[in-house]
């Protein structure tokens, strides 16, 4: 079984809007003996001057995520200089020292925990980002947020301000069916995916904390944020399908999170 | 010789190779505004011959680990590794430079093919994914879930349970050695530090226990386990009452911070868990910090 499906790496990398990439691949889980696929994305946020990548792939993705990304930058993307994490989990920054070794000039940035005692050759090009930085790539900037839905307290979630492209991290995760061709393809275009109960799966199994909380709070912020602080037009989760029309699906992320039978 | 850095839980059978790290702001296993040090922990179990190692701790130190590991264990020796939480680096660091050196005969851990989340340390150019299949070729794999038994030995003597974790962040089991009742906690039972990088790593029956009930509770509520400032804490403390009445425990063996060992220090420390547990709901809260309004 190969975890990076070749429907997959046949069709990421994928422009999302105009300047912003969708790189990474899927890694194979198992449910009640249902095969699952959920992705591991990264996104790389072209500015005018520079690039910032979101998230930095799974471990197993390390060479994919280098290969997609130099495709990229050879392609004429701005120089990287950005590697943003939103947390240090290995899913969520697993090419970051690669990356570091082969660009030199760019830093990891974000919320950054632990990556100088992982990459301590690096120490020097790491910097924590705090709710109201910004990253300038020249005719957009990457604002950081607080994030909502979270398993590490000080998670950052990032937001492109000239695309209106939410990078969520956790936030927004579910897994597809790779079988039924649903991989590197987009939530509206996959409206067969049961979203709400492959949402409720994932917190289920990843997010513990959600077994003993009242999510309806993390959930009203949720749609605050989208709707009326941001005006998101695309929302870019790591391990959920990309969301190109948050008005229609909102609603069904929303189900799954808060189920009828929550305490 | 055994390493001085390494700490004998019961002799012959189980180790613990801390290794001391800064709380300075910048880790993710303790609250941004806590100082001093705390010990990456892991541990050797040992069986007639074989060998298992809990968790493989940062690179930062990969030399110090490999000198502990090769005092305790023989590198002929058939060695297993489990690793508790692959999501997390402090689990699964030094997999690759312990492979290289040592007898890695199997991973355990609760996904399928750990090797997929072990190799990505700068290590040159090259083709990662061809490394690893050549690196881990013939290296068994186990996939193990609350409720499985791993044994260890000729004679499959030594039993180690997984059990699920009533206190935890991202997906792990606890581990019990039932030889030494030695319960293996991973993120949790991790609320004690130290004011210096030497320790000591141990907190026993007869030492001065420091630790304080209102510096848990910070501790848990602004590090892994914020979420219990708003959590229903019930079926977290029925399942740890459980877990602890079900498992005699001597020892209390966290992924990190300070070792808990004997009867009364272990009771100590669970009674105060479960203590700040039932005290534990809070009204609903979103934010983690205060609320950033982007303009539109």
């Amino acid at each position: 079984m190969s975890a990076v499906s070749s429907a997959t790496q046949r069709r990421l990398p994928r422009e999302l809007a105009s300047g912003i990439f969708w790189l990474g691949g899927c890694l194979q889980v198992n449910h009640a003996d249902q095969p699952l696929h959920v992705s591991h994305s990264a996104y790389l946020v072209c500015g005018e001057t520079c690039s910032a990548l979101v998230d930095a792939g799974h471990p197993q993705d390390v060479d994919l995520i280098e290969a997609q990304l130099g495709g990229l930058l050879r392609n004429g993307a701005p120089q990287l200089r950005y590697l943003f994490a939103t947390h240090t989990e290995t899913p969520h920054t697993g090419a970051i020292g690669r990356l570091l070794g082969r660009y030199p000039d760019s830093i990891a940035c974000g919320e950054v925990s632990d990556l100088h005692l992982v990459f301590p050759e690096f120490a020097d090009r790491m910097r924590r980002l705090r709710p109201g930085d910004s990253l300038d790539l020249g005719g957009t900037t990457l604002a950081v947020l607080e994030a909502v839905v979270r398993d590490y307290d000080h998670t950052r979630w990032a937001f492109d301000t000239r695309r209106r492209v939410l990078f969520p991290g956790d936030g927004f995760a579910y897994s597809h069916y790779h079988d039924v061709d649903q991989c590197a393809k987009v939530a509206e275009e996959v409206p067969e995916l049961d979203l709400p109960d492959m949402t409720a799966l994932f917190a289920e199994l990843a997010l513990y904390w959600t077994r003993f909380a009242d999510l309806e709070p993390y959930v009203s912020r949720l749609e605050t944020l989208l709707f009326d602080e941001l005006a998101v037009d695309v929302v870019a989760p790591t391990h959920g399908l990309p969301i190109t029309d948050p008005e229609a699906t909102f609603s069904r992320v929303r189900s799954g999170l808060v189920r009828p039978d929550d305490r | 010789m055994i390493d001085p850095g390494v700490l004998t839980l019961v002799e012959r059978k189980l180790y613990a190779l801390p290794n001391a790290y800064a709380l300075d702001g910048r880790v993710s296993t303790h609250p941004a505004h806590v100082r001093g040090f705390a010990s990456m922990n892991c541990y050797v179990i040992l069986e007639r011959g074989r060998a298992l190692l809990i968790d493989t701790g940062f690179s930062v130190h990969e030399q110090q680990l490999l000198t502990q590991l090769r005092s305790i264990v023989d590198p002929t020796t058939p060695l297993t590794i489990w690793l508790t939480r692959v999501g997390e680096y402090n689990s699964v660091c030094n997999v690759v430079p312990i492979a290289e050196r040592f007898n890695v005969t199997k991973l355990i851990a609760a996904v399928p093919e750990p090797e997929r989340w072990v190799d990505f340390r700068p290590r040159g150019r090259g083709d990662a994914a061809a490394r690893r299949l050549d690196l881990f070729a013939g290296v068994e794999t186990e996939l193990v879930r609350p409720g499985a038994v791993v044994t260890l030995g000729p004679r499959h003597t030594r039993q180690l349970r997984a059990i699920p974790a009533p206190l935890r962040l991202l997906p792990t089991c606890w581990i019990y050695d039932v030889d030494t009742t030695t319960l293996f906690t991973s993120d949790a039972f991790t609320h004690t530090w130290r004011g210096d990088a030497d320790g000591p790593w141990l907190i026993g029956d007869r030492g001065r226990d420091p630790t304080d009930q209102h510096a848990v509770w910070d501790y848990l509520t602004h590090s892994r386990f914020w979420w219990l400032r708003d959590a229903y804490t019930a079926p977290l403390r029925e399942e740890l009452a459980n877990t602890f009445a079900t498992h005699p425990v001597t020892t209390i063996a966290p992924a990190f911070g300070c070792i808990l060992q004997g009867t009364r220090v272990v009771e100590r420390h669970r009674m105060m868990l479960d203590s700040l547990l039932w005290s534990a709901p809070q009204p609903p809260r979103a934010h983690a910090e205060q609320t950033i309004a982007v303009t539109r």
